[in-house]
């Protein structure tokens, strides 16, 4: 638990040293006002795709891939969209917030608390309707070196792209 | 202290979230990804004495884990905002002023409300912007691309109608 301790901290510090954690940075996005979360996800997913393709074939890490339950996936996915949206803030940037002293991101805790409650209660009826579960497959083939151009191409346009909306974004300014 | 600074740039923060979330995925580390919204079922069940519910059961490892997770978050978060000077209480965004103005109750409600939505939004999905988006993403998982391609045109079309109604 130590370990996962000492990851927050340093997540804490990443994130809130680039500011990616607040509302005018969230809630700038759903504005179309500010793009700096859109650059630094697409660029993290990009970079990380790669380096852990590389950590696989080492045998230093494995997949833990998330079933895919579609109406859970669609359902949920609709809802974390409004609520990210209204709130200006995720789950773990809420908590990133409140250490810098933002009061909405408590205030966000604690509907974000009361969902969790709700979900323990509900969860035996949710559980009947989330599915049907397509499994927990992703994009890698059998063949290593096929699964490491798929990798390449998907981080590398990725980290393009993010190049791509900052220059754009640069010129319009 | 006061000594504002340049924020690291958008390249630095995607490239050392990278790094942190392939370290914490090694074998020798915590042989999984971040992840951050099981803490909150996982603490609203701790606290209200459900233990022993079948979806307590089945989180209880992930939830502990992301509970120590996000309790670093914060005190890295706390310590880093105080040294850099940008720690504040603040209840109401710049942003937020600009769009929908100074009302605290409105602010208050909406945050509460959108922090309800995005919960439970993210358990009926099983992930959100750190544990599908960011994790899965870097897995290439197929659950992971629908929500996350799903969230964020959800995201955008939800910014459009309720920004959209006051002044841009």
């Amino acid at each position: 638990m130590t370990k996962a301790f000492m990851v927050g901290l340093f997540f804490g510090w990443i994130l809130q040293r680039s500011r990616v954690n607040t509302f005018d940075k969230i809630g700038g996005f759903a504005m179309l006002k500010d793009f700096t979360i859109h650059k630094v996800l697409v660029t993290a997913i990009g970079v990380s795709s790669i380096l852990l393709f590389m950590e696989i074939q080492l045998g230093l890490a494995s997949l833990h891939i998330k079933p895919f339950n579609v109406i859970g996936i669609i359902s949920g996915g609709i809802i974390f969209g409004m609520g990210m949206a209204i709130l200006g803030y995720c789950p773990g940037t809420l908590i990133v917030s409140i250490g810098e002293g933002a009061a909405d991101a408590v205030i966000g805790t604690l509907g974000g608390l009361l969902a969790g409650l709700l979900f323990v209660f509900l969860y035996p009826q949710i559980k009947l309707f989330i599915g049907p579960n397509l499994g927990n497959s992703n994009l890698y083939t059998h063949n290593p070196i096929i699964t490491g151009l798929i990798v390449l191409f998907f981080g590398v346009t990725l980290i393009v792209s993010a190049f791509y909306i900052d220059k754009k974004r640069e010129k319009k300014r | 202290m006061k000594r504002k600074s340049r924020p690291l740039s958008w390249l630095w923060a995607g490239i050392l979230i990278a790094i942190l979330n392939v370290a914490v995925s090694n074998v020798y580390m915590s042989d999984r990804p971040i992840g951050a919204s099981t803490a909150y079922p996982y603490l609203a069940g701790l606290l209200a004495g459900l233990k022993e519910t079948i979806y307590m059961q089945e989180i209880a490892k992930h939830g502990s884990w992301e509970l120590y997770f996000l309790l670093g978050a914060l005190v890295g978060s706390f310590f880093t905002s105080l040294i850099w000077g940008d720690f504040k209480v603040c209840l109401i965004p710049e942003r937020w002023k600009e769009a929908k103005g100074n009302s605290v109750g409105l602010r208050v409600f909406w945050a509460f409300t959108g922090g309800f939505l995005l919960l439970f939004g993210a358990r009926l999905a099983g992930g959100c912007t750190s544990g599908h988006i960011l994790s899965g993403g870097m897995q290439l998982a197929l659950s992971s691309l629908i929500f996350g391609a799903v969230a964020i045109i959800s995201f955008l079309i939800t910014g459009r109608l309720f920004y959209g109604w006051h002044k841009r």
